[in-house]
């Protein structure tokens, strides 16, 4: 085997031909055929191959069912390697032995590095494997920032304005270190959009927000994106959540009608302490997993640190927060009314006990399985998805 | 007067001893929002009696309400106080008092349980 391509040497082709490059170059260090494969990047619930460089797969978009093994790929992120004829699901490589690693993006998997060949892959080269499937991730990650030829091909359709607004402003969808592991979503990814969600681990702690701007699509994107604006830059010069708050409020005082306001929780977990800062404009609070099987989730109440909407009124806080001391082995789910509000067929709301019973039901799962598995039920319990279903997991782990 | 069904949405005036209320059942979200809205700021819906417009909107028989509902009430809440009046607001115990209390609006609107509540402190100054 050569030595692998770094990310310069993918990055060397013009941004759009990045994902053909890495192929390429693959197919040159193992001596195989080779194929970079994108997942949508936006859908929480069903998994679909939106894009194949080079161009082997027909009529794509393609949704995959759960036992592809395309998904089992990107689902668990985990390598597969073995003769074709084990294979399940579509493969876009006819070869008789075949290799597939996640393209990661750090913690978030966007796709499948694909190889094929006639002899069987040694275990030093799916180890190759999955190291050019990181740097394949850096690259294409840096690529797309130059063209919009990654961006489509990891979408199954055209998002709504509002919709397209609010994914380019979402941070990555997982983070997993020792001491936190954050996951969140957005569903239905491809309309509404009046919601955002942020997290940011700086210096020892970690900061999460969800907010929701009142109405929908654009009328509500806009004072999102004033107040994310706002909550970011406030946050980036230091302040605390008090003072973000305010910020926020102020930034949309100045810029939007009364009737347009918006709701906003946010924390900060010192990650050594596991010490939590907390508070919410008009925004449900969190529900608090306790380690231990046999405790029960609970809707973690805000005494004295709920305030009405941001924006609403133009009087001037005083927004003090709440201390929660959390325990290691903790969970906390964030989540937006467009959850708790869904509706069955009978408009019956999935409300907070829903919510309660489904984070109780998934609590074994972890990371990405268990935002997907709540975001499946909220689908399947909803009638139709009208309003922006956000959540945002974040789990401390008992021991560093 | 009060024709009502499970998800239907109406609002109207309806004269309760002689004061204007915004009587409205159903549910309230972003479809019925403009509806929701001219009712409310209809001039027909404000009383005279306290010391500047009093609208009475009784939402007990509201079945479900989502935020922009609420940005009407908060839309209409700034407009009478900016005229030295006020918004009342009925909820009984119904699903509108846990939406107002979980957005903390209740420590900011007049909220009141019954009409006749309502109603005895806006007519005790006047007629």
């Amino acid at each position: 085997m050569d030595h692998l391509p770094g990310v310069e040497e993918f990055l060397d082709a013009p941004p759009s031909e990045v994902p053909a490059r890495v192929a390429e170059k693959t197919s040159g260090v193992l001596g195989c055929s080779a194929a970079v494969l994108f997942v949508d990047g936006l859908d929480y619930v069903r998994f679909y191959l939106t894009g194949a460089f080079p161009d082997t797969v027909d009529q794509l978009p393609r949704e995959l069912r759960e036992t592809d093994d395309l998904v089992r790929v990107v689902r668990d992120q985990s390598s597969l390697s073995g003769p074709r004829g084990g294979w399940s699901g579509l493969s876009p490589l006819e070869r008789d032995h075949l290799a597939a690693v996640p393209l990661v993006l750090r913690d978030t998997v966007i796709g499948v590095l694909m190889a094929g060949r006639s002899e069987p892959f040694e275990e030093g080269e799916i180890s190759a494997l999955e190291s050019l499937g990181v740097r394949a991730g850096a690259a294409v990650s840096v690529a797309e920032k130059y063209t919009d030829a990654i961006d489509v091909a990891r979408r199954r359709k055209n998002p709504s304005i509002a919709a397209e607004l609010q994914s380019s402003h979402l941070p990555p969808r997982a983070l997993y270190t020792p001491r936190v592991e954050v996951v969140g979503g957005i569903e239905p990814a491809y309309d509404v959009g009046g919601d955002w969600f942020d997290y940011a681990v700086n210096d020892g702690e970690l900061f999460v927000a969800i907010c929701d701007g009142v109405g929908r699509g654009l009328e509500a994107a806009r004072v999102s994106y004033v107040t994310l604006g706002a909550v970011r830059n406030a946050r980036k010069r230091g302040e605390d959540l008090s003072r973000i708050m305010e910020a926020a409020h102020r930034a949309l005082v100045g810029s939007t009608t009364p009737e347009q306001f918006a709701t906003l929780v946010m924390a900060r977990i010192q990650l050594d302490t596991y010490e939590m800062e907390l508070v919410s404009a008009a925004h449900p609070p969190p529900v608090l997993v306790p380690p231990g099987k046999s405790r029960a989730p609970e809707v973690l109440r805000l005494p004295g640190n709920s305030y009405p909407p941001i924006g609403a009124f133009e009087e001037e806080r005083d927004y003090a927060t709440g201390r929660y001391s959390l325990e290691p082995g903790s969970r906390l789910v964030f989540f937006s009314d467009g959850a708790t509000e869904a509706r069955n067929a009978a408009r019956e709301q999935l409300g907070f006990d829903g919510l309660l019973h489904a984070i109780r039901e998934f609590r074994n799962l972890r990371k990405m399985e268990f935002l997907r598995a709540m975001m499946q039920y909220v689908d399947y319990y909803a009638e139709e998805i009208e309003d922006d279903v956000t959540l945002v997991s974040v789990d401390l782990p008992g021991h560093v | 007067m009060q024709e009502s069904s499970v998800a239907g949405f109406d609002a109207r005036i309806v004269a309760h001893a002689g004061v204007p209320v915004v009587a409205v059942t159903g549910e309230i979200d972003l479809h019925v929002v403009p509806e929701f809205r001219s009712v409310v700021s209809d001039p027909g819906a404000r009383s005279a009696a306290g010391p500047g417009p009093v609208v009475l909107v009784d939402l007990a028989e509201v079945t479900f309400m989502d935020s922009s509902g609420v940005g009407v009430l908060i839309g209409q809440h700034r407009e009478l106080e900016g005229e030295g009046g006020e918004l009342r607001i009925v909820t009984g115990e119904g699903p509108a008092l846990k939406i107002l209390k979980l957005t903390s609006l209740d420590e900011v609107f007049s909220i009141f349980s019954s009409r006749e509540d309502a109603m005895h402190e806006l007519t005790g100054g006047g007629s």
